[in-house]
């Protein structure tokens, strides 16, 4: 499929002038990989579909300050990123009240994912492994292979050094297959 | 189990193609989309246009009831009588108010524009027949101020009226190549008059005029400009129904060969086959009637066109159909291949030639999967599906 897969130059200048067709047309590119990204990150359909509008309306409120956006995908995900961010540290003091309840919750979405993962059960397996591996590796893994960015463009939103992330990355896979190989 | 590091990547790779809700996210699409449509800085150009518009429109707000009185009791005789008046005529007066109240009257807006432009009009021709039965008269200073003010209003009351209404909305008459003819014309009659005053060294009327020809000189441009803009905006929009009219092309011709795999895969079963409802094969057909009128009408049709905000509204009433039947699609295939009273159906896959025949297939399958999108997702998962089923 040859479809539109990145928000190019063009339309970006047309972003950054406010043109509400552009802003759609970007939004067709990229709303699904936000989605993946905060599907995956919190296991919750309810939450995923919270924050994945409020990041786009995220986007919008800034260009539309006049600020120009210079570097579409790696924007939105710093913006998805710290919504997560914020999102997490907001759940930390309501955390013990709510532990119970979130634990079905989570168990339901848990079912809910599955659900979406289609029996694939090498694609299950391969989710299972990436959930035991230590945070750093897990992020990794999910910004290179399901967001599907370069090392750049998460050297920008992390704000880590791309060797640094490169090394992780190797270092991530590495733990994978050792962990295929223990069963 | 050891694994190798490509197939490793492989699986990782796949982790890109994970299903979405999609009907969440058109939703949400349509809310975002309407709060960005709704925001005031979005409207930001066409605010500044209305601050003009007030100054410039000032009628419609303000019938005088006097006059529409006026018109019942003179009745038409005077006023028919007075249509062919000059400006040094009594009952030019009287002209000058029966064509206000007409265009009173005319609600339709695009109507109204084309009605003072033909009424402006009037005031040139008023003024050539004037040069000829009494060239006095264009000596007059105030008489020629009144004509040519009333021009200047009704022009401008036009041009604003023009400025404001999308191309494809405008009629000939109110085009720019018209526009633009017109107002050239004028501008020569104008001219004439302004030399034949510098006789008489009169120079109020030349100064007016020179005012007005300033004037039309900027509502040729406002006119140019808009056409302009309409025409970037319109090719624009082509290119975005270009764009979906290629996904879409792909997406049907995709979805035909994929079909033919399944049948190559499913053979007899029958049960399969009435899966893929006649609404999916109904769709594919008509999405390639749909595509190739849509391609003759972009190629035909210009900033004028109306026919290109109504293609982009169908498209995506479409897409949204579209959507809608995938889903119920994908469930009806789950539940199909969930259903325990079906496994029959795969044991004819044990046989080890379609077994060797279906894993071929989805070893090219998974190669040409990599640089696949996730709109493919359904039948995809369900080969792999099967594929697992094989391993076993």
């Amino acid at each position: 499929m040859k479809d539109k897969q990145q928000v190019d130059a063009g339309l970006l200048v047309k972003i950054n002038r406010l043109d509400p067709a552009a802003f759609s047309e970007a939004y067709d590119i990229f709303s699904e990989k936000i989605y993946r990204f905060f599907y995956w990150r919190t296991s919750s359909q309810e939450i995923t579909e919270d924050l994945t509008s409020q990041t786009f309306l995220k986007v919008w409120e800034y260009i539309r300050q006049g600020k120009k956006i210079e570097h579409w995908s790696s924007f939105v995900y710093r913006v998805a990123h710290n919504l997560l961010v914020d999102y997490y540290t907001a759940g930390v003091e309501k955390k013990e009240i709510e532990l119970i309840e979130n634990i079905s919750d989570l168990d339901n979405s848990r079912d809910k994912l599955n659900d979406l993962i289609d029996y694939d059960l090498n694609r299950q397996e391969l989710i299972n492994y990436i959930d035991q591996l230590p945070k750093d590796y897990r992020e990794i893994i999910l910004w290179r292979y399901m967001e599907d960015l370069s090392f750049k463009e998460i050297s920008k939103i992390t704000g880590k050094n791309t060797n640094t992330l490169y090394v992780s990355l190797h270092r991530a896979q590495a733990k994978l297959k050792q962990l295929y190989e223990n069963t | 189990m050891k694994i190798h590091k490509p197939i490793l990547n492989n699986r990782l790779n796949s982790l890109k193609r994970l299903p979405v809700d999609k009907t969440f996210l058109a939703t949400n699409k349509d809310n975002l989309m309407e709060t960005i449509y709704n925001d005031p800085l979005v409207h930001k150009g066409e605010q500044m246009r209305s601050v003009q518009q007030t100054k410039l429109s000032f009628r419609l707000k303000t019938i005088p009831i006097a006059s529409l009185i006026i018109l019942i009791v003179a009745g038409s005789g005077t006023a028919m009588a007075s249509q062919n008046s000059l400006p040094s005529d009594i009952l030019y007066p009287v002209k000058l108010m029966t064509e206000n109240i007409k265009e009173d009257l005319t609600f339709d807006t695009i109507k109204r524009a084309e009605l003072r432009m033909e009424h402006a009009q009037k005031r040139i021709a008023e003024i050539t027949s004037i040069e000829k039965a009494n060239p006095k008269v264009l000596k007059d200073e105030k008489v020629m101020a009144s004509v040519l003010n009333n021009y200047d209003q009704k022009i401008r009351a036009s041009v604003s009226e023009v400025y404001k209404t999308p191309s494809h909305r405008l009629t000939t008459k109110l085009r720019y190549a018209n526009i633009d003819n017109e107002l050239t014309k004028n501008k020569a009659t104008l001219n004439q008059i302004q030399e034949g005053s510098k006789e008489t060294e009169n120079t109020a009327i030349k100064s007016t005029i020179a005012e007005i020809e300033a004037k039309q000189k900027e509502y040729i441009d406002i006119v140019s400009n808009k056409a302009k803009d309409d025409s970037v905006a319109a090719e624009e929009v082509k290119e975005i129904i270009d764009n979906k009219l290629r996904y879409w092309e792909e997406k049907v011709a995709d979805n035909y060969s994929k079909n033919k795999e399944d049948d190559m895969i499913i053979g007899s079963a029958e049960n399969y086959t009435n899966i893929r409802t006649e609404t999916e094969t109904q769709l594919d057909q008509q999405a390639n009637d749909k595509i190739k009128t849509y391609r003759e009408i972009i190629k035909t049709t210009d900033n004028t066109n109306e026919s290109l905000p109504a293609i982009q509204e169908e498209i995506i009433d479409w897409e949204r159909k579209v959507i809608e039947v995938e889903m119920e699609i994908k469930k009806y295939r789950e539940n199909y291949l969930r259903d325990d009273s079906n496994e029959e159906s795969y044991d004819q896959y044990q046989t080890p030639i379609l077994k060797e025949k279906l894993n071929t297939i989805i070893e090219s399958k998974n190669d040409q999967s990599l640089e696949e999108e996730n709109e493919e997702a359904t039948d995809e998962d369900i080969l792999e599906k099967k594929k697992s089923t094989t391993y076993r």
